[in-house]
């Protein structure tokens, strides 16, 4: 590796600016307050979501057990319904697959999804010609500044409104007020026009299910409904993780995905199952009536069925991206995203040292963790991520990626006796 | 025998050690140092030498043996979480001694009688759980607040988030050694938002790395208005000096 030490400085850097930045950590204080009374709220309001929680673990360790026959058996399931499963070992095989079906000169909307960033998916379209547009508000005001999403559910946590009224402005040509309400009626009207001139809408997946060969997309703004729906092609790029066994066990999943992420229930759930049809005149089977003729799946396994064999490892693939983690962490309140790379926080450790990034990349977001053990607490799935950090450490360590001071205090209790 | 195992971090720091020896010489309690020049290895355990962490328990665990040590007092959670979970299930080692942390063995001498806390420490205070005596070890949350509730005086409160849930201080995972402004913001944060809402003057802790933690951070919050103390100190404040036998 290119010089380690580089990294651990330039990373240090990035994170004091990020304590530095007073707006930042007012802004995180009132996201984590008000995380916790609305979670709080639903999961009080819900209490059998406690029940159906464990149940959706045992689910999880199920597929993780039994990948290669749920991948199997999704693929099967939504081939009967007219969805095109493609199979993706790498990013460079998930980038070859989109070109395929893409091409060039497209115009793009695209909904929220940290697994499509793991393809460099906006980047790559642009290079090979095409026009992308976010149409979640936060990765809409994320993409307009150029910059990474600080987190799962709100990317744009540490942007004031007084930004986003100068961006907007800016791509309106006219002066917009700080107010949130105007603001997102400058985004509504502007995203809807793309809406329908869209040749292809992209989403992720909060789960697809083996029985079925669904989709399910949860959401509240509704944008994904759009993305999904009113262009002709719909391509859903989709971690291996993300399968469930049935779809009773995707509802599940929406439940206790919402309230933990501290909704009482979203306001749009999708469950997709195949192009839209119509054989109305004269039962002559007519794709793509009001919704898209073609829809794609694009599997990605990135590393993941790999990790999947590691009986301790494997349980970061149960993530189901609620983000009580981040704000329930001791660390994420203060710096944000800027401890991340395409995914980010504590859980985002192992993600990134195991499927996207690689160990160098992981190694200094590893030793910013405190190892505290607060996020499995109040993680659904009950991920042990300190004990996986520390493992990862261990890897980190042999490939001499750690700080430098702490391979000094290291060193110092091997040789005097004490870390000092 | 009574072994006391300082730990590194106390030993650091003079004060700490001081409070420790006067609480044992005014307990009435000998004991036999141990470990003082051997650290417990939990640095390297969470710097990434595994390897090393258990070869060096390995020598610890023998070195404190011969010397027929029967009980063995931590001061430091680490420490604790060494001898009471990492050495025995992570490396497989046999302890033939019962490891207490100094909260546990304050507590049981206040019960059975054989200190007396007499002098007041008139004080409103709130108790931080250190994450490596509390939910990342043994789950010590009782004693404690045992201890403290014994201390006459002494009023507690409980911050929003404590035991399972309470927020760590920052100086964990030895992030203090690679990002110490960061560790020293999370204790700030600490004081802000879960020790200043209890309307209490100070936060009192059980862990060298949390003591020092929160008393750099806290330093920097309300021109330091909330003071940080340590247990053992509290402790030695109100205990009387031992009778003449």
């Amino acid at each position: 590796m290119n010089n380690p030490g580089r990294r651990f400085t330039d990373f240090k850097k990035i994170i004091y600016g990020a304590v530095d930045d007073e707006a930042l950590r007012s802004a995180l204080r009132k996201a984590v307050r008000s995380f916790r009374e609305n979670r709080d709220k639903a999961l009080n309001q819900f209490p059998h979501v406690e029940e159906q929680r464990k149940i959706l673990m045992e689910k999880k360790e199920e597929v993780l057990t039994h990948l290669d026959e749920m991948i199997e058996k999704f693929g099967a399931a939504a081939g009967r319904m007219g969805i095109k499963v493609h199979m993706a070992e790498t990013v460079q095989q998930g980038q070859k697959i989109l070109k395929e079906i893409v091409g060039s000169k497209k115009l793009i909307v695209k909904g929220k999804s940290i697994t499509s960033e793991e393809l460099g998916l906006n980047d790559f379209l642009k290079e090979t010609g095409n026009e992308v547009f976010e149409t979640d508000l936060g990765e809409f005001i994320v993409q307009l500044l150029g910059g990474k999403p600080m987190h799962l559910l709100a990317p744009a946590v540490n942007v004031p409104r007084e930004r986003v009224a100068q961006l907007f402005s800016e791509l309106a040509g006219r002066e917009l007020p700080p107010d949130p309400a105007k603001l997102t009626r400058f985004a509504r009207d502007f995203l809807r026009e793309k809406f329908f001139q869209a040749d292809i809408g992209m989403s992720g997946a909060n789960a697809i299910t083996a029985d079925t060969g669904s989709i399910f997309l949860i959401e509240n703004e509704g944008n994904i409904r759009f993305a999904t729906n009113a262009p002709p092609v719909h391509i859903a790029v989709v971690g291996l993780e993300k399968i469930l066994p049935t779809l009773a066990d995707g509802t599940m999943l929406v439940e206790v995905a919402s309230r933990y992420a501290g909704y009482y229930t979203p306001s749009y759930v999708s469950i997709i199952s195949g192009p839209s049809k119509t054989g109305d005149i004269e039962k002559v089977i007519v794709w793509g009536v009001h919704g898209p003729r073609e829809v794609h799946v694009i599997l990605l396994d990135n590393g993941r069925r790999e990790v999947a064999r590691d009986p301790m490892l494997r349980q970061v693939l149960s993530c189901i991206r609620c983000g009580a983690c981040m704000y329930e962490c001791a660390v994420y309140p203060i710096v944000s995203g800027y401890w991340g790379h395409t995914y980010m926080g504590g859980i985002g450790i192992p993600w990134t040292a195991l499927i996207a990034g690689g160990w160098e990349v992981a190694a200094p977001m590893a030793y910013t963790c405190t190892l505290c053990g607060r996020c499995r607490e109040f993680c659904p799935m009950e991920i042990g991520t300190p004990e996986i950090v520390e493992r990862l450490r261990e890897e980190m360590a042999k490939r001499g990626c750690l700080p430098e001071y702490v391979k000094e205090m290291a060193q110092k209790v091997l040789t005097k006796g004490n870390a000092y | 025998m009574i072994g006391l195992y300082f730990g590194c971090t106390v030993l650091l720091f003079e004060g700490l050690r001081n409070t420790l020896e006067a609480f044992f010489r005014k307990a009435g309690v000998t004991f036999e140092p141990v470990g003082i020049d051997q650290c417990c290895g939990i640095p390297l355990l969470l710097a990434g030498f595994q390897k090393e962490a258990g070869e060096n328990g390995k020598r610890l665990v023998e070195d404190i043996s011969h010397k027929g040590i029967s009980t063995l007092v931590t001061s430091c959670p680490h420490c604790h979480r060494a001898f009471s979970r990492e050495f025995p299930h992570r490396f497989g080692l046999s302890t033939p001694f019962k490891t207490l942390h100094f909260t546990q063995f304050a507590a049981d001498l206040i019960q059975s009688g054989r200190i007396r806390l007499s002098k007041p420490v008139d004080l409103k205070l709130t108790y931080h759980d250190p994450c490596y005596l509390g939910r990342m070890g043994e789950k010590i949350y009782r004693e404690p607040r045992e201890v403290l509730a014994s201390i006459p005086g002494l009023k507690m409160e409980e911050m929003e988030h404590n035991r399972d849930q309470a927020t760590c201080c920052g100086g964990g995972g030895l992030v203090r050694a690679y990002l110490p402004i960061l560790s020293s913001a999370v204790a700030q944060e600490k004081v802000q938002c879960e020790a200043r809402p209890t309307g209490v003057t100070g936060v009192v802790s059980s862990c060298p790395f949390c003591y020092f933690n929160l008393k750099e951070g806290a330093e920097e919050v309300d021109k330091g208005e909330m003071e940080v103390y340590d247990l053992a100190e509290l402790l030695v404040r109100s205990m009387e000096e031992p009778r003449d036998e």
